[in-house]
């Protein structure tokens, strides 16, 4: 771990320099207010201080729809690169960002390594960049609200100029291929780095009591709050497609032409009714209360058995996203009889 | 299915409609040659003479709804002659537009259309054609969209059954990462209760969904309605949004009485 201090002025000239690691990727405002990830050319439309994109990074390892293999008359079946996305360059990371892509790295390279996430995974560079809190994050409470690894580098704001921290021998690479934008930081710089961290801790707004919560579910397993959620839920599946760690996928075979076959690969959510169909028609979450459970569940009970934490790291982009008001710290307040 | 000399035969129907589907059909200019060379279509009215009206047909496709006795009768033939039927477009599959004012009395409508002496009508209440016979297949759209019948069309020529996704409008608006209308725009978007296909086509126009593909497996109509209620949209509005495509099938959930008990107050 190395740190630096780069003037605000060179950050452009810092982002250009980004473009020779792969393609550029950052937010950028779509309409007031909205942002998406998007690979840019012109650097000055990054706005890495937005909090959350709609679609999050996930998108940038696995396309939200891909073709895996292709056959065509008289061959067999080969993987068409469709979800080859080259080396990319992620700027504007945040650290439940980078703690949601270690949770994907769990899911996609623990026990059986998805080639397809894992192409993307080796050439993506995470350039992070220090945020504050609006009134929907709670990563605070989450245990995600700062990072020290999974980054190769990361930019925080100060005044006039950023404190940067490399972490990666790409990051090393990248400082060394643009000395001149980077010199070393000084005491002051840490001073307030450490000042704006106290900051940001004040900053939060939202919290989401966590204490026991894997065992509170179990208790409360058969409460009648699951019913009540089926009947407000649209079962639009907004929220896990926003969500930075919702990994699901159905893979279907397709006949798009004569004599051609595709097998796709798409993201899917448990709050879809056929997700939990099978063969013979039964299904295992056929009720809407089920499927609302489940999300929830899976996030904060099997995961946490499962990985001794849980996969929600506090970034409120569900909460943003949902048409119809539902809200992930309302509904565990509820579950607890507090609200 | 059948190849080499042995092609399968295919007939292409319309009910009662607008042909649009049957336009799609014919849009699809290339993929349609080469389809040619793999089925023989001996019977579709719109695009071809000398059909054969009769013989037994391995897939045929039925677009439009029943609105006349004489509709129910050639949709009972077209049963009568198909192994694998499948529906086209959301009239077929729904009831779609034809069916939007199934409430006014037939009567009713024939006077204030043709007036009282008609003779020639034989006009019922506007159905889907899928009330009446079992389908295999059903592709809805309004009208289909040209990728999604092709992929049909292969399939069951390839001899395997169409998978097409059927998940809601919201999962490819949200990949296309647009402004969502109801958050954004406080605007009825019915893309929630609508099943996709179309790429979320209106909503990327900054336009909000209005449902013409009909509806996904169980939509949940209380909580959509509940919700546009609770952002301060008028029931009458609620209504007049909803009372396009899909109307027959999601006026029945309650909605209708919502609107009279409004109109009364
Ligand atoms: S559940 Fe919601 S808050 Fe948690 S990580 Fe997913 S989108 Fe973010
Ligand atoms: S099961 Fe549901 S909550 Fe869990 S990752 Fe899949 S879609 Fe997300
Ligand atoms: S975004 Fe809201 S309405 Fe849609 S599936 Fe998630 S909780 Fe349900
Ligand atoms: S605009 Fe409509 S289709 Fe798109 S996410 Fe919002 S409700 Fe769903």
């Amino acid at each position: 771990m190395q740190t630096l201090r780069m003037n605000a002025g060179l950050l452009s000239s810092f982002l250009e320099a980004l473009k020779a690691f792969g393609t550029l990727v950052a937010p950028v405002e779509r309409s007031p207010g909205v942002f998406a990830l998007e690979a840019i050319d012109d650097v000055s439309q990054a706005r890495p201080e937005a909090l959350r994109t709609i679609l999050p990074f996930k998108k940038l390892l696995l396309k939200p729809r891909f073709v895996m293999l292709e056959r065509r008359q008289g061959q067999y079946g080969a993987d068409g690169a469709d979800n080859d996305l080259g080396p990319v360059v992620y700027f504007g990371a945040h650290s439940c960002d980078i703690h949601a892509l270690r949770i994907l790295d769990l899911l996609y390279l623990s026990d059986y390594v998805d080639p397809y996430y894992k192409r993307n995974r080796d050439r993506l560079t995470v350039v992070g960049y220090g945020c504050m809190p609006d009134g929907k994050c709670f990563c605070q409470s989450m245990d995600t609200s700062t990072i020290d690894k999974d980054f190769d580098m990361f930019l925080t704001p100060l005044d006039g100029r950023y404190l940067v921290t490399v972490n990666s021998a790409r990051g090393d690479d990248i400082v060394r291929a643009n000395q001149h934008l980077f010199q070393p930081a000084t005491r002051r710089d840490v001073q307030e780095y450490l000042e704006r961290l106290k900051e940001r801790e004040k900053a939060f707004t939202l919290s989401l009591d966590v204490t026991d919560l894997p065992y509170v579910l179990e208790l409360k397993k058969d409460d009648p709050v699951w019913e009540e959620l089926g009947k407000k839920c649209l079962c639009c599946g907004s929220c896990s497609m926003v969500c930075p760690t919702c990994a699901c996928f159905n893979v279907r075979d397709e006949c798009p032409e004569e004599d051609s076959a595709q097998r796709v690969r798409t993201w899917d959510a448990c709050l879809y009714r056929e997700y939990a169909l099978v063969a013979g028609g039964h299904n295992f979450r056929a009720s809407r209360a089920d499927r609302v459970k489940n999300r929830y569940y899976h996030k904060q009970e099997a995961f946490v058995r499962e990985f001794g934490m849980p996969s929600c790291v506090g970034c409120g982009r569900c909460i943003e996203n949902c048409p119809t008001g539902i809200n992930v710290v309302e509904v565990f307040q509820y579950v607890r009889g507090e609200a | 299915m059948p190849n080499g000399n042995d092609k399968p035969k295919v007939g292409i129907f319309g009910l009662t409609g607008c042909a649009g589907d049957q336009l799609q059909i014919l849009n699809c200019e290339d993929e349609l040659v080469r389809l040619a060379g793999r089925m023989d279509i001996v019977d579709w009215v719109m695009a071809r003479s000398g059909n054969d009206h009769t013989c037994r047909l391995d897939v045929a496709f039925v677009e439009g709804v029943v609105a006349t006795e004489r509709d129910l009768e050639t949709l009972k033939e077209i049963r009568a002659r198909a192994k694998t039927l499948v529906a086209l477009g959301t009239c077929a599959v729904w009831g779609g537009l034809p069916a939007m004012h199934n409430e006014m009395s037939r009567e009713v409508l024939q006077r204030e259309v043709y007036n009282t002496h008609v003779q020639f009508l034989d006009t019922v209440e506007a159905l889907p054609p899928t009330h009446f016979v079992p389908f295999e297949l059903s592709l809805p759209g309004c009208p289909i969209e040209r990728h999604e019948f092709l992929r049909v069309v292969n399939s069951v020529l390839s001899g395997t059954e169409p998978d097409l996704p059927r998940v809601p409008v919201c999962w490819e608006c949200k990949v296309k990462e647009n402004t969502c209308r109801v958050i954004h725009a406080q605007e009825v978007c019915c893309g929630a209760m609508t099943r996709g296909g179309c790429g979320a086509r209106c909503p990327s126009h900054g336009v909000a969904c209005s449902g013409c593909r009909g509806p996904v497996e169980e939509p949940n109509y209380d909580a959509n309605i509940t919700m546009f209620a609770g952002r301060g949209i008028s029931w009458l509005e609620i209504a007049r949004r909803m009372s396009n495509f899909s109307a027959p099938v999601w006026m029945t959930q309650g909605l209708e009485q919502e609107v009279r008990r409004e109109s009364k107050r």
